[in-house]
């Protein structure tokens, strides 16, 4: 095991841990507003990535146009989803909210099967294969623009909260909603914004991650496990927290991957993850709520 | 009338708190609302800015009935609420607490001029406008709190135990801000425990007990009553 080898996994982890960052940024943002974690959300982001492999077949545009250009259908489908499961269990006790996302997961999941198949789409670019050199780093080239979009759109996200005013007017939701409304805040309505707005940057996660991986039906569970423990270890509500949980967990994943094999690369990840929650039980920076 | 209220019947899940309470306020007037823990106090201001339901009775302000409006439609018609314990966005800064308070201001106001005011009133607010809330001290933070429902740009502002938890020194500021709002023309109604603080301050009050007015009138008469200097007072 050679150090070069270490530091290229470590840098392909980081990248990939961008990408994740911006996934979970979604969850987290959601979950602070409502109250409502959803399981749904990889099968969303699996939504988004079924739509850029169409997108991407039927057009010669890349995956990472074709994400931005997903943003208005996951709008669409975010605010179908607000209105029909997410509404009626805000408030709810986390059991009930478990039980209809869980089961939203499944539906989703089920959908997808009958409608793709359980075959294994990705999209071909000329970029494809091609990759930088940065001194004794290989880094992928679809990795690394993804990284820069997933930063890109992290950042957006990140200025309009902190800010302009209707980003105040979130965090103040997330923060003491009973008091937004005294305020004058339509507690409700940023709500419905916030779901609508988190599904929709899922497209734009979709088209990063398309740029160099794989779609099935199942792959919204992979994401949102990961996603739900780098929102838990970043501190549940805490953005910042997460962002550097799912770098943390890029890392993380991509060095168990070299030192092991990839099969227990989400092995190392629950060690993190359960080691990280003993020592940080309000997450990484401390200032998540209790778990 | 500014604010009326009539028969208000109130409460939470099978408790009902409030046994058809009756108040009347003036406009540019200042009243007290005083009583033992319990009473309803607070459960009355909650009513009336619509974080709890009424379950019978009238709330009419300037003339119409808002029983059936929500928490963030009141404060749009210029009745702000300050609760109880302050509830300042401590993960956001003073200023930008202002601004969210500036929500409910009608259409068209100046969010700088309301800033500037807010300032003047609380100097401190301004020094402090980029510090996060959850870093102030209690008092600050009931600054804050009135700052923040200041920015709607109310005719008549209710608060909630103002005073509670906070330093003499500091209770006696504040109370020389609210005199400065008071002579604005600002209609007040305050909640207050310290019984001596709002029968100072406000021109009458009511006096809240079991859920029901016992005993209403002009501050100076209150405090030569017998009941009240018995029960309130400890004379």
């Amino acid at each position: 095991m050679s150090i070069e080898l270490l530091l290229q996994a470590a840098v392909s982890g980081f990248l990939m841990g961008g990408i994740y960052a911006l996934i979970a940024l979604a969850l987290a943002l959601a979950f602070g507003v409502m109250g409502v974690l959803n399981f749904a959300h990889g099968d969303l982001l699996m939504v988004g990535m079924y739509g850029v492999v169409l997108i991407c077949a039927s057009t010669s545009v890349s995956p990472f146009l074709a994400g931005v250009l997903m943003v208005p259908a996951m709008m669409a489908i975010g605010w179908v989803v607000f209105v029909l499961f997410i509404r009626p269990v805000v408030g709810a006790a986390p059991l009930v909210q478990a039980q209809l996302t869980i089961g939203l997961s499944f539906v989703i999941q089920s959908a997808a099967l009958l409608w793709f198949g359980a075959d294994l789409f990705n999209v071909r670019t000329e970029l494809g294969a091609s990759t930088i050199r940065l001194g004794a780093i290989v880094v992928s080239m679809p990795l690394l623009i993804g990284f820069v979009v997933a930063l890109v759109a992290s950042g957006l996200l990140a200025w309009f909260l902190s800010a302009t005013v209707w980003g105040y007017r979130i965090r103040a939701t997330a923060e003491d909603p009973v008091m937004a409304q005294l305020c004058g805040v339509p507690v409700r309505r940023v709500q419905r914004w916030v779901f609508v707005g988190a599904t929709g940057s899922l497209a734009i996660a979709a088209g990063c991650l398309m740029g160099f991986y794989h779609v099935t039906p199942v792959v919204g569970l992979q994401f949102s496990v990961l996603s739900l423990m780098i929102v838990v270890l970043g501190g549940l509500g805490d953005l910042r927290g997460a962002m550097v949980a799912a770098l943390a967990f890029g890392v993380a994943e991509a060095l168990a991957s070299a030192i092991f094999n990839s099969a227990s690369a989400p092995a190392g990840l629950y060690i993190l993850f359960g080691a990280a929650l003993l020592l940080r039980p309000h997450g990484l920076l401390g200032r998540g709520a209790t778990i | 009338m500014k604010l009326s209220i009539e028969a208000l019947v109130s409460g939470y899940g099978v408790v009902d708190v409030l046994h058809g309470v009756s108040i009347e306020i003036a406009e540019g007037e200042v009243v007290a609302v005083i009583g033992p823990n319990g009473a309803g106090k607070s459960t009355l201001l909650r009513t009336i800015s619509g974080m709890v339901a009424a379950r019978s009775g009238t709330i009419r302000y300037e003339g119409s009935e808002i029983g059936s409006l929500t928490s963030s439609e009141i404060p749009r018609l210029g009745l702000v609420h300050v609760p109880e314990a302050r509830h300042v966005f401590g993960r956001l800064t003073v200023e930008q607490n202002l601004v969210v308070g500036a929500s409910a201001a009608p259409a068209g106001t100046n969010r700088k001029d309301a800033l500037a005011e807010v300032y003047d009133l609380f100097p401190m607010l301004g020094q402090k406008a980029r510090d996060l809330a959850g870093g102030l001290s209690g008092g600050q933070q009931q600054m804050l709190a009135i700052g923040r429902a200041l920015m709607a740009r109310p005719s008549m502002i209710m608060l909630d135990e103002p005073s509670l938890g906070l330093a003499p020194l500091v209770v006696e500021q504040m109370y020389e801000a609210l005199d400065g709002l008071r002579r604005t023309g600002l209609t007040i109604l305050l909640v207050e425990q310290d019984v001596y603080m709002a029968l100072d301050f406000a021109r009458r009050a009511y006096v809240l007990e079991n859920g029901g007015i016992a005993l209403a009138g002009a501050s100076a008469a209150l405090v030569n009553d017998d009941h009240v200097r018995r029960s309130y007072l400890g004379i």
